[in-house]
């Protein structure tokens, strides 16, 4: 559940579960720029999801602040240790190809195997909830096998 | 931009915890997911060094003037 925003208009620190309708709805409307990014953030997850290993979402950054014109979308998809991104088709790859991922989804996508271990992906989020200035917002994992 | 002393720690800190997690990385993506997927982190890790010594090369007078 995604929790109130503080008074800086980030989220409290902290790793919060949502659906991807509870993002939506909290993060995906309003401005033009949000529901453009909500779409965008829908495709990349759809397409990650086409390749049959994606096991984690983990999204940061200003998309998650109550900015109604957060900058881009932050993330963090993590598939299964058999993931082989050569086996995908060109459309699924460009998920994965960080230059790609910016101009067809305005997105900073990162990517991992969660063979690379829990340690690594706890300092992965300890580093991502702290901003360029310093201060620790929470962060949002979308959960993916729901329905939404 | 690092301001102080402490944010200079966290600072660090948050590069070698990008360092960990590449050297982690190229153990389990084979050669060519490991250049795909490193690419957004050695951006990361370059834009954060690229702080730390900015904030180095100031003097201390400069430091208490930010």
């Amino acid at each position: 559940m995604i929790p109130e925003f503080q008074k800086d208009g980030n989220l409290p620190k902290g790793l919060y579960k949502a659906t991807l309708h509870e993002v939506r709805e909290v993060f995906g409307t309003g401005s033009a720029k949000r529901k453009l990014l909500i779409g965008n953030l829908e495709t990349i997850i759809e397409l990650a999801k086409s390749t049959g290993k994606l096991e984690r979402v983990i999204v940061w950054g200003s998309f998650i602040s109550n900015k109604d014109f957060p900058q881009d979308i932050d993330l963090l998809l993590i598939m299964r240790g058999d993931f082989n991104l050569d086996a995908n088709p060109p459309d699924v790859k460009r998920v994965f190809d960080y230059v790609q991922g910016r101009i067809a989804f305005n997105a900073d996508i990162f990517w991992t195997k969660s063979s690379i271990g829990e340690e690594a992906i706890g300092l992965w989020i300890e580093t991502y909830q702290m901003t360029r200035d310093f201060e620790s917002h929470g962060i949002v994992e979308v959960t993916i096998n729901d329905k939404e | 931009m690092i301001k102080n002393d402490q944010q200079l720690e966290k600072a660090k800190e948050a590069v070698r915890n990008l360092e960990i997690i590449l050297e982690k990385a190229r153990k389990v993506h084979s050669p060519s997911e490991y250049k795909a997927m490193s690419e957004p982190i050695l951006l990361e890790i370059q834009q954060r060094d690229n702080e730390i010594i900015r904030y180095l090369s100031l003097t201390e007078s400069e430091v208490a003037a930010l």
